[in-house]
């Protein structure tokens, strides 16, 4: 990492932190009902959108939300910062940036993400049916010239998805539970980050899920799974998973940790590590 | 590695099923009358003090209110009680009540809960059966 993105990223999580101690006015959602920012921008987990929309803004509030993550696996790094905007618990724009170092080329490959997101139907803790969103990301990459490398069609592209959730407040144990599940079209490798198509005509077609429990208020344990295909020949590409604690000491702050299984990434192994996360949410 | 942990979350799901039909009453479990009698005296008091609710109760009868939410937590709770106050859509008409509104009474409603000393599981099983009368509160 250079000196300039750690200052960026302590930039960041200061920014974060203080806007924790902003006081919140437009939360007029239940503690922990939003979820969290992903690494994509979007509300979700850690490594999948979820149906919820970022922040806590009901239909006449409209929400802020900032965050910083940062995930390290074996071989890998990737920093995460991100903002995004909750109008009227219909409409989420999120703007994220990706910073992803790779130890063996000594190198970062950076991406940038837009996002959008629309709560379809559907209410996530009171509605009989589950939470209804869609949502779409548009993707591109700063540096491309690993992507080029590893023979990827594209430097920038276009996910699409629709995400379903349902929260129980009286769930297993009497404790408050929730699902999540994804379907979405994609052709990024590795996030995008490897670039955008291949020479592999897997499907594009992919499965995403992710279920959790309040074991108390204000802490969530849970697991997400992000199946993904190969699309470049040149490496393989795995399935994720995580297991995750998120911390909510109030609606303004939250901390997310996980357990990362990401599988074989870009020719290395086995890559598991471990993922953090700060939001600020006003 | 993500087989297992989905796995072991369907047993733990599964086996959580099985254990929650008990014979205890929701009830018993909120301290029968004394306890009910216990959160509706604190739901009313933080109703009346918080910025968010208290200018829908300046006009209430408050003793009428904390009688009648007895009366209700402990018929929602299977006690030996009947709700004798008006429906809740009739309750709430004009009052234009919003999301943020309602769950604002239900954060107050946790805190009334947890100053009562009421378990989270009988919060949650409380909260969950007062949550279905959402519909005939919202924006009437």
């Amino acid at each position: 990492m250079t000196s300039k993105t750690a200052y960026a990223n302590l930039f960041c999580l200061l920014l974060t932190i203080g806007a924790g101690f902003v006081n919140a006015t437009e939360n007029g959602k239940l503690l922990g009902t939003s979820g969290v920012m992903s690494v994509e921008g979007a509300a979700g987990g850690g490594i999948i959108p979820w149906a919820t929309l970022n922040g806590y803004a009901t239909r006449e509030e409209i929400g802020v939300s900032l965050a910083s993550s940062t995930a390290h696996v074996d071989d890998y790094s990737l920093q995460v910062h991100g903002v995004s905007i909750n109008i009227k618990d219909r409409l989420e724009l999120s703007l994220a940036h990706q910073d992803f170092y790779s130890d063996a080329l000594a190198q970062s490959i950076r991406q940038n993400i837009i996002g959008l997101k629309v709560r379809i139907t559907g209410d996530l803790v009171y509605d009989a049916l589950p939470l209804i969103s869609a949502g779409m990301q548009y993707k591109t990459l700063v540096d491309d010239d690993v992507a080029k490398l590893l023979g990827a069609e594209d430097t920038s592209g276009t996910d699409l998805y629709v995400s379903m959730a349902k929260a129980w407040i009286n769930g297993p144990f009497h404790r408050t539970a929730f699902a999540n599940a994804n379907l979405r079209y994609t052709e990024a490798n590795e996030l995008g980050l490897l670039g955008y198509g291949g020479p592999e005509s897997n499907s594009r077609l992919l499965f995403e899920a992710a279920t959790g429990v309040f074991v108390t208020k204000g802490i969530a344990l849970g697991l997400e799974y992000r199946q993904k295909r190969n699309h470049l020949s040149s490496v393989k590409e795995d399935s994720w998973a995580d297991i995750f604690i998120a911390w909510f000491p109030s609606k303004a702050f939250s901390v997310t940790a996980a357990y990362l299984d990401l599988g074989e990434i870009a020719g290395q192994e086995s890559q598991q590590g471990a993922y953090l996360s700060l939001q600020a949410s006003f | 590695m993500t087989y297992k942990l989905l796995l072991i979350v369907l047993i733990v799901f599964c086996s959580a099923c099985q254990t929650t039909s008990s014979t205890q009453t929701l009830y018993t479990e909120l301290g029968e009358q004394a306890g009910v009698e216990k959160i509706a005296d604190k739901f009313v008091r933080l109703l009346i003090k918080d910025p968010r609710t208290e200018q829908h109760f300046r006009e209430t009868n408050l003793d009428r209110l904390y009688e009648k939410l007895v009366e209700q937590f402990c018929q929602v709770s299977d006690g030996p009680c009947e709700y004798t106050g008006d429906d809740m859509v009739t309750v709430h008409k004009g009052m234009n009540i919003t999301e943020a509104d309602f769950n604002a009474v239900v954060e107050i409603m946790q805190q009334a809960l947890l100053q009562s000393d009421v378990p989270l599981s009988a919060q949650n099983q409380l909260l969950a059966r007062l949550a279905k009368m959402r519909k005939d509160m919202l924006y009437r």
